[in-house]
């Protein structure tokens, strides 16, 4: 007869536990989530700007989540290979990617499918802005269009990897400008750097955050800001919509989990995330990086229509570039 | 300046800052002496732990693994053919036969003083003329880079001992590898045969390991009679005199220059380094035969340049916030945590947490030799046990350690396969290291060329009247020739 009292009073203490979690959050916790390790994989090496900030927003979501949290970093092949192993795992929230508009490349490439993922949140938006270094000629976008226009092709910008983000804002840069240029990729942002300090390279495409020491020394010059507004930082330099070249452009960051995790899942993990974003430690280390500038977050609704909308605007600066004639 | 000295001492030579050094070189050591950890991953790690810490504490302690971990690797790679972290890829080559010869005291003495020295040159150097060396050092385009790994390259000539061609088709194997993957100028896949396991290229760590440490199993467990080894009881570090030390001075100088000098580039770290430094040691040698023969020499070379490399790699971080290698990059996180930003700011501002630095790391340096006797001398136990036992056993560690470097599954079945390709190597008398040097120094020679050539429109001229780029050519093109021209039979020791 014993057995008959402690199940109701189980019962109980588990419905009131219930309506607690839903006093405190939006978002109910799912049942037996989470009771193990959450492992969130990045497809970028240690120490780059997608792992600094997945790394900063998993040291409160420890704490909110109460289990440990890995990160795993496993680079290579554009991310499709962090792509395929996420896939690889079963869609319950114990595994959590980094998604990048790389995926979005990817799937435009045929590479992997970005389908396959369920949005979680967004998190950042960062700021393209283009720089010279302080030696260089080009004291204004325009002393750069007129010397592109006057020789055709000469013109040397740099940005990360081929088929990049970075890339494709340049490309459309030039395209709106009418103007022909040569792209250079490195493979790391430091390396672009470097060149362009060098002067091996005319123009430099970057998030302010990484180079904020090298332009507070004049040793770096912006240029052209493609942020909707002028930045607070940076209040003399033009952006690209008041010089007539409508691009509003900037790496975003956020997470996903494989399709197929239960809603309830998604929808905690994204409460629990939009409060780490809230996060005094992370608010630091997003302000440091610069990148409180724009406002970043999305919900997972929101996050999946905004890929869509991505995946439809770089589909067509590639087919515009002729990237995807040759395939 | 006086003052700014005085404030940094203080910072360090405390008793917590020191601790915090200290522990920071062992577990340096230890996490480069474990295949599949390395002190890339090891900072990572810590950089959490350092947002509790001050910022003197905290760069303290991720400098100390940097330098730790870069030569810890050599551990493992002498004592089991399996380099234990990336940075000791090239001290296999002799390292590994040294030990096989019974000198594996030796052998970790001449790498733990080598890496000493090499650390402490570096340290030196960059405390004197950072800011200068920086400078320089972004005067330095494709061309160069290219220049640079062309060289390191030829040294696939001088090390064909018996046969340039062998050599010659080994290194073109290792090149054509390198170029598996997605294609760094134009995105697209090539030899991934449609699929995605190869798509992010032949990782060369699995390479090696594969190579050198599954092919030796393989080739021994097809003996019968277990071969009889020289093992002592009792192996422990046995550091070389004064006198050996100072035979190689020239060797190690030039180690540590060209390590120095390669970590301060950005783009190229301690592995680079290593390669050319021991490509240096080569060609510079009176018996270049004798390399990979298990010399103290081959193990001198890539340990100097590579530990060297750490203080180089510090250079542009501190001045120009531009990182020299992967681990300096990870060390970035660490200012930012404390809200600094690595850069001519902070250098301006903050000199006396620049000069902490610089101490930490000239400490961190001194320590590591202590810390690296430790290390050695548990490790070392393990040469004890019989090859029957010891081979399988370090199929595992090798497997571990392959997974470990970037937790893909594909590079298990590299090392496998070149695991193969090494046996067959070794059978028909292929020599193993062009395959090596050609595999990792191949993606470096092709982007900078391709890079380059697309940056001067396609004109070769570019490449060769650019004074420096030209003279480091040169200097590849006279020492190919100088190889081949001497190449009269001569007496080689079998190994």
């Amino acid at each position: 007869m014993k057995r008959n009292l402690i199940t109701p009073f189980f019962v109980l203490t588990l419905v009131t536990l219930c309506f607690m979690s839903f006093a405190w959050s939006q978002a109910p916790k799912p049942k037996d989530y989470p009771t193990r390790a959450i492992e969130v994989v990045v497809q970028y090496g240690a120490g780059g700007g997608s792992d600094i900030f997945v790394r900063s927003l998993m040291m409160p979501a420890r704490s909110q989540l109460k289990v440990p949290i890995n990160v795993t970093n496993l680079t290579g092949g554009a991310g499709v290979k962090a792509s395929t192993y996420v896939l690889s795992q079963p869609a319950d929230g114990y595994t959590i990617y980094n998604f990048s508009p790389e995926q979005l490349i990817n799937t435009i490439f045929g590479r992997e499918n970005y389908k396959e993922f369920a949005p979680l949140c967004m998190v950042q938006q960062d700021q393209s802005i283009f720089y010279v270094r302080a030696e260089s000629p080009f004291k204004t976008i325009q002393d750069v269009i007129k010397y592109a226009k006057e020789n055709p092709g000469k013109l040397q910008f740099t940005g990360t990897t081929a088929a990049s983000p970075d890339e494709v804002i340049i490309m459309l840069f030039a395209k709106k400008a009418g103007i022909k240029v040569k792209y250079i990729p490195f493979d790391a942002a430091p390396e672009t750097h470097a060149a362009v300090l060098g002067g091996h390279i005319d123009i430099l495409h970057e998030e302010p955050g990484v180079i904020m020491s090298l332009i507070e020394a004049k040793k770096l010059r912006p240029l052209i800001a493609f942020t909707e507004k002028r930045l607070d930082k940076f209040p003399d330099v033009p952006t690209g919509r008041e010089l007539g070249y409508d691009i509003t452009m900037g790496r975003w960051r956020g997470l996903c989990v494989k399709k197929g995790t239960p809603q309830e899942v998604i929808n905690y993990l994204a409460d629990v995330f939009k409060k780490c974003s809230q996060d005094p430690s992370y608010k630091a280390i997003e302000k440091a990086n610069l990148l409180d500038l724009r406002p970043g977050w999305k919900g997972p609704e929101e996050y999946g229509k905004f890929w869509e909308e991505e995946y439809v605007r770089y589909k067509e600066i590639f087919d515009e570039l002729g990237y995807l004639k040759k395939k | 300046m006086l003052d700014i000295w005085l404030g940094a001492i203080q910072n360090i030579f405390n008793l917590t800052t020191l601790l915090i050094i200290w522990g920071g070189v062992l577990l340096g050591v230890i996490l480069g002496s474990v295949p599949g950890l390395n002190s890339t991953m090891g900072t990572a790690l810590l950089i959490p732990f350092t947002f509790a810490m001050s910022p003197v504490n905290g760069l303290a302690l991720l400098s100390a693994v940097y330098c730790g971990g870069t030569y810890g690797g050599s551990i493992s790679a002498i004592l089991f053919n399996v380099p234990g972290a990336p940075e000791a890829s090239a001290t296999v080559f002799d390292g590994y036969e040294m030990a096989k010869k019974g000198k594996a005291a030796h052998a970790l003495g001449y790498a733990v003083i080598c890496s000493c020295i090499g650390g402490l040159f570096s340290v030196v150097i960059m405390t004197l003329i950072s800011p200068l060396l920086a400078g320089v050092a972004l005067t330095f385009s494709q061309p160069e880079y290219f220049a640079l790994a062309i060289t390191a390259l030829t040294l696939i000539a001088s090390l064909g001992g018996k046969g340039l061609k062998k050599a010659a088709i080994a290194g073109v194997f290792g090149l054509l590898m390198a170029t598996v993957g997605i294609d760094p100028m134009t995105s697209d896949p090539r030899f991934t045969f449609g699929g995605k396991a190869l798509i992010g290229g032949i990782n060369f760590i699995p390479a090696i390991i594969g190579a050198f440490a599954v092919g030796e199993i393989l080739a021994r467990s097809e003996s019968k009679t277990e071969k009889k080894e020289v093992f002592l009881s009792k192996i422990s570090t046995k550091l070389p005199r004064i006198k050996e030390i100072l035979k190689m001075k020239w060797l190690v100088l030039r180690s540590a220059i060209i390590g120095t000098w390669i970590g301060i580039l950005p783009g190229v770290g301690a592995t680079t380094a290593a390669f050319v430094g021991y490509a240096e040691a080569v060609r510079w040698s009176k018996h270049p035969e004798k390399f990979g023969t298990g010399i103290p020499e081959g193990i001198a070379g890539p340990e100097t340049a590579n530990n060297a490399a750490t203080g180089g790699a510090m250079v542009p971080l501190l001045t120009l916030g531009i990182p020299g290698s992967a681990t300096t990059a990870v060390i970035i996180g660490g200012f930012l945590v404390h809200g600094l930003q690595p850069g001519p700011m902070l250098f301006m501002n903050q000199p006396k947490l620049m000069y902490s630095i610089f101490i930490a790391m000239f400490l961190a340096n001194v320590l590591m030799l202590f810390a690296g006797l430790g290390v050695a001398k548990l490790f070392s136990n393990f040469r004890r046990i019989r090859y029957s036992i010891l081979g399988p056993c370090i199929f595992i560690f090798a497997s571990i350690g392959s997974y470990g470097i970037r937790n893909d599954v594909t590079d298990l079945w590299i090392m496998f396969f070149f695991g193969v390709v090494g046996y067959f190597m070794k059978k028909y008398n292929y020599p193993i290291a062009p395959m090596i040097i050609g595999l990792v120094l191949g993606n470096l020679t092709e982007i900078s060329l391709r890079r380059g050539m697309r940056m001067a429109d396609y004109n070769l001229s570019a490449f060769l009247f650019r004074p420096i780029a030209g003279v480091i050519l040169l200097i590849a093109i006279v020492s190919i020739l100088y190889s081949v021209i001497r190449k009269k039979p001569k007496v080689i020791e079998e190994d």
